[in-house]
């Protein structure tokens, strides 16, 4: 979490003035900002906006929306896709037409249509727009991963990555198990399940 | 997703984890109960939130998420 402390941290590296030289240039007391960088005073929005000024800089306050779980998860797993589709469009790109055909054929009733048809549009276009859509927090982006195209794009060992990052510090934290563990007994379990194949209809990324 | 994937989900979180039984979570829990009639926002969603009965380090949980699940068409 961003604290007022960071913040004027930030302010201070941006601006290269000492705390007692921008104290001076916001018109506020140097025992303020001590007070401010150490979290003993809370300084409000108004006086962070006067120090940012005073910094030569801009604040901005961006608000994110808090993901679930299952949100990060596929989250990460496109940004690692996002990753495939710089390094390797084609591939990528092809693998997105061929499940959005399977994904069309078998959808019943057409209920998930609105995200393919959406999905199409972004496939068939600038791959910047494609890119910014896997990775963006938005609601929309949110809803749209939830029937990706992508699956298969990614191996085992890839999609284990991706989700130790999602998931991974806390499901050490609760396992006592160290990282590097839980990704090798993640591998040895897809080594001995048995396999599903690309020629059929992708459920989830 | 319809329940037949469900289903397949559900049969394939089963294999990779070894047990019979599963926990189907989220909006997609109401496929499971009430196949009919559902509103079309949970039948567009095609992720399923399935867990382990009994989970409590976390880790099949992320077994079962890092399976990329097909269904034969």
């Amino acid at each position: 979490m961003t604290t007022a402390g960071t913040i004027l941290a930030g302010l201070l590296r941006a601006s290269g003035f000492s705390q007692r030289e921008l104290a001076r240039r916001a018109g506020a007391s140097h025992a303020s900002l001590v007070a401010y960088a150490k979290g003993r005073q809370d300084p409000g929005l108004s006086t962070l906006q006067r120090l940012a000024d005073a910094a030569n800089c801009d604040l901005a306050i961006e608000v994110c929306p808090r993901l679930t779980p299952p949100e990060m998860r596929t989250l990460e797993l496109h940004r690692l896709i996002a990753e495939k589709l710089e390094e390797d469009p084609e591939r990528v790109l092809a693998m997105a037409n061929e499940n959005l055909d399977l994904m069309r054929r078998t959808d019943r009733g057409g209920h998930s249509r609105p995200y393919l048809d959406t999905w199409q549009m972004l496939v068939d276009g600038p791959r910047r727009d494609l890119a910014n859509v896997m990775v963006s927090t938005d609601a929309a982006a949110r809803d749209l991963r939830q029937a990706s195209p992508f699956s298969g794009v990614l191996s085992d060992e890839e999609r284990i990555g991706a989700l130790l990052r999602s998931d991974g510090e806390r499901v050490a934290a609760k396992s006592g198990r160290s990282l590097d563990e839980i990704r090798q007994k993640l591998l040895d379990t897809h080594a001995d399940a048995p396999n599903t194949t690309r020629d059929s209809e992708p459920v989830g990324v | 997703m319809n329940r037949t994937e469900l289903e397949h989900i559900v049969r394939a979180a089963c294999d990779i984890l070894g047990e019979d039984t599963v926990i189907v979570g989220g909006s997609q829990a109401a496929l499971a109960q009430f196949p009919d009639d559902l509103p079309r926002s949970v039948l567009m969603s095609r992720e399923a939130d399935v867990a382990a009965l009994e989970d409590p380090t976390e880790e099949k949980a992320l077994l079962i998420n890092s399976r990329a699940y097909f269904q034969k068409s």
